[in-house]
């Protein structure tokens, strides 16, 4: 009954002349892995709840057709439907000002309960979106309920949902297994049993645990989803991606909207002044926990990673590392995927510098630090030990490891 | 140029449901005041501004220290100031009553929320926004497409539908001949001959159904609204009769920049005139890109860049800094309540559906995975890329 729309992300897409006339384009579109991860999520969601599954595809002209064209990925990737709109202000990368009449443009059409967005595009458009629809917004991650790191509560007096839930989740090949009475299933027999079979034998958890990286709680999507409000939700990151086999999923053509009316140019730039941790995909942080030696060994270790490298507060202020490298307060704030904590505690002022979606590994001595409640993974060990070894492994060759394992 | 800076006083994860007050500028925040000096220069000014009860404010201090010139904190008795609803409402507002060209804001405040204050504001305000700002500065007028703006909706319209119609022709010719000739069809082609080769002419989703959702607005309706390509034969897209619908649509998309708001949640006011242009840098992803598009803007900012440091005169101006806070009282210019009734409803965030399912809530006492040792850690690095693969 309900319809889940997941917003696909083009990497940049080639176009190229269709035709004589030189004005009809197609265009070859890849999803980025991101929105393939999103669509993953959407289906298992879908699955469960019975939910028809749009892929929201925002395109500049239409997709070409070949062996694995768009279409095609997106099916195999769990699509029931695509929802393909072009204009050609959609080329990507989709910001708010390009993206935005699209993406209400299918909300508008097939009224969501649920969208999912990849990032970046969910960090310029979720908000808004969620305005629109009056929906519950959040940038978090789904997990299986099964799997969450600790039991999730019994959900109370939700059974009801979850029974509907499942017999719609086992309901026969072709008895409408989509719910959307409105969009029978096509005559195409060839395909269709194929589709509606295997995604409704897809192993799809009982159900979705959000987490909530600010107050270190989880609740349930189903709960979420049993109330009258959607959901928008911007996943973090790219994550587990499977594929159902050979598919097509139906396309629907949503009007292109008008042509934006921001007038607007974007181009890439390659600004290395700008400073290396505005681009860094993992960032290595120092705290007290670290002399000034292992500070250098850190820099050593940053370097064979590529990874810039910052400090906590209080390793500022004992002068290991210069003022300018502080992560927190007054001081800088951290976006990568991944954060590598050597020997800090984890003041608030220092984790509110973090972004949400940064997964942090902890090193630390001290078992009852607090960054251990917010990181991802954790080792409780000398911090400097593990730097050593971690720069045997991703530098073995420099000569200075050895001198410093010697410490 | 009047530049705007939104500062919430920074919390932090609440203890007991009671969030944590934190001490001194979230980075983010911080960013955007630097940002926010640079653009003003010398001519501009440059407005610190806050909703909510007076508590702290020494978070004025910091925005005077870094270069704001007035400090403005809304004010208004029956507002519920978690509820990012009632403050955007509040915020927008006030903007528009202190006047603005940009406004420029954290791209989180403090972990607190989703980020979603900027964006939210922006839609109420009716003018575009960019999150993930790393720099901003003025851009020549040259560096913006204009002429691709100014297309006239019934002009788009009716090349859209000529360019439906001339892939229906396409389609047909080729269903002929059963090949493509020499260019490689499109998808949509593919779509229609696979719905001719099965006898299946269906339009998926009626054309009707949805009249009555339509909001009339900026995704309005220049062409039928789900004309699938495998719409049924010769007919089927030839009715893309765009010229009447498209004036009818232009009639409520020409004379605004941005997609139409249903009514109640509609902006205080439609930005209609570009101001000068903006470059702005922002990260998306793993790229950095530079949009040029005209003001007024929302700007929110990401603080992963060294701004210029407190120097030393300023960060003790702080210590000691009694900032003069202008109050601007909202409730009496307000007299028909709209900034405040309750048909203004943002989304809740996350944080605060908290509330709502308690029932269901756990609390996470600890979520990191201890490994035992090195080699483990190392495994866990390499699953998250951070290493490479073992050699």
């Amino acid at each position: 009954m309900a319809n889940i729309l997941v917003f696909i992300e083009l990497e940049q897409a080639d176009t190229a002349p269709d035709g004589g006339d030189g004005e009809e384009r197609i265009v070859r579109a890849r999803a980025s892995e991101a929105s393939l991860h999103a669509l993953w999520v959407g289906r298992r969601v879908a699955s469960q709840l019975g939910a028809t599954l749009y892929a929201m595809l925002p395109c500049v002209a239409p997709p070409c057709y070949g062996e694995d064209d768009i279409i095609a990925v997106l099916s195999r990737h769990g699509a029931d439907k695509v929802v393909l709109t072009t204009s050609p202000s959609l080329a990507p990368p989709a910001l708010y000002a390009t993206h935005a009449e699209a993406t209400f443009a299918a909300c508008d059409r097939f009224p969501p309960q649920l969208v999912l967005f990849p990032q970046p595009a969910g960090r310029e458009l979720g908000p808004r979106v969620a305005f629109k629809l009056r929906a519950r917004y959040g940038e978090t991650e789904l997990c299986d309920a099964s799997q969450a790191s600790a039991p999730p509560p019994p959900a109370p007096a939700a059974d009801a949902g979850d029974d509907d839930a499942e017999t719609s989740l086992h309901r026969a090949p072709g008895a409408g297994a989509s719910g959307n009475g409105a969009d029978a299933p096509p005559s195409d027999t060839t395909t269709q049993p194929l589709r509606r079979s295997t995604t409704a034998t897809i192993d799809a958890p009982r159900d979705f645990v959000i987490e909530h990286d600010v107050f270190r709680r989880r609740f349930l999507l189903s709960e979420l989803l049993a109330r009258p409000q959607p959901l928008v939700l911007t996943l973090h990151g790219s994550g587990e991606v499977q594929t159902l086999g050979a598919d097509e999923a139906e396309v629907v053509v949503v009007q292109a909207p008008s042509e934006s009316a921001v007038p607007l140019s974007v181009s890439e730039v390659e600004a290395p002044e700008l400073g290396s941790l505005v681009l860094a995909k993992t960032v290595l942080g120092g705290g007290t926990g670290l002399d000034a030696d292992a500070f250098a060994r850190l820099e050593q270790l940053g370097a064979a990673l590529g990874a810039p490298v910052v400090a906590s507060e209080e390793a500022c202020a004992a002068g290991h590392a210069p003022r300018e490298r502080c992560v927190g307060f007054g001081g800088l704030c951290v976006d990568a995927d991944v954060y590598l904590a050597f020997g800090i505690a984890g003041s608030e002022e220092h984790l509110a510098a973090l972004a949400p979606h940064t997964r942090i590994v902890a090193v630390n001595s001290d078992e009852d630090a607090p960054i251990f409640e917010v990181a991802h993974v954790g080792i409780v060990s000398d911090p400097r030990a593990v730097i050593d070894e971690l720069l045997a492994t991703a530098a073995p060759d420099a000569p200075s490891s050895a001198a410093a394992e010697g410490d | 140029m009047r530049v705007v800076v939104l500062i919430q006083a920074p919390r932090g994860a609440p203890a007991d449901d009671e969030p944590r007050k934190l001490d001194g500028l979230p980075p983010c925040e911080r960013a955007a005041l630097a940002l926010a000096s640079k653009l003003a220069g010398d001519e501009g000014s440059v407005t610190a501004l806050t909703a909510g009860p007076r508590e702290d404010e020494r978070v004025f201090a910091h925005a005077r220290a870094l270069g704001a010139s007035r400090c403005v904190r809304v004010t208004e008795t029956a507002v519920d100031w978690d509820n990012l609803d009632s403050v955007s409402a509040l915020l927008a507002q006030a903007l528009e009553e202190i006047g603005f060209d940009v406004v420029l804001a954290g791209d989180r405040s403090a972990n607190w929320s989703s980020g979603m204050t900027g964006p939210v504001v922006a839609h109420r305000l009716g003018v575009p926004h960019l999150r993930c700002v790393i720099d901003v500065e003025h851009a020549p007028a040259a560096d913006l497409p204009l002429e691709t703006v100014q297309t006239d909706d019934e002009n788009a319209a009716l090349e859209h539908g000529r360019a439906f119609e001339a892939r229906q022709d396409t389609i047909d010719s080729s269903d002929d001949d059963g090949g493509f000739g020499d260019e490689e069809p499109t998808v949509a082609d593919n779509i229609a001959l696979r719905a001719s080769r099965s006898g299946e002419h269906r339009a998926v989703g009626g054309h009707d159904d949805d009249d009555d959702e339509d909001d009339g607005g900026g995704d309005g309706d220049a062409l039928s609204p789900t004309d699938t390509v495998a719409d049924d034969g010769a007919g089927g897209l030839a009715h893309v009769d765009t010229g009447e619908q498209a004036l009818a649509s232009g009639k409520t998309v020409a004379s605004m920049n941005m997609p139409t708001l249903p009514p109640d949640t509609a902006s205080l006011r439609q930005h209609t005139t570009a101001g000068p242009p903006l470059a702005v840098s922002v990260q998306h992803g793993a790229r950095l890109l530079r949009v040029t598009l005209p003001s007024p803007l929302v700007l929110t900012a990401l603080g992963c860049r060294p701004y210029e440091a407190l120097t030393t005169e300023a960060a003790a101006a702080v210590a000691q800094a009694e900032p003069s806070v202008e109050l601007l009282d909202l409730s009496d210019a307000d007299a028909d309540g709209s900034a405040t009734s309750t048909t203004l409803r943002a989304p809740k965030t996350l944080a605060s559906a908290i509330a709502d399912v308690r029932p269901s809530l756990s609390r996470i006492e600890r979520r990191a995975e201890i490994v035992a040792d090195v080699p483990a850690l190392i495994g866990k690095l390499r699953a998250l890329g951070v290493l490479g693969p073992a050699s």
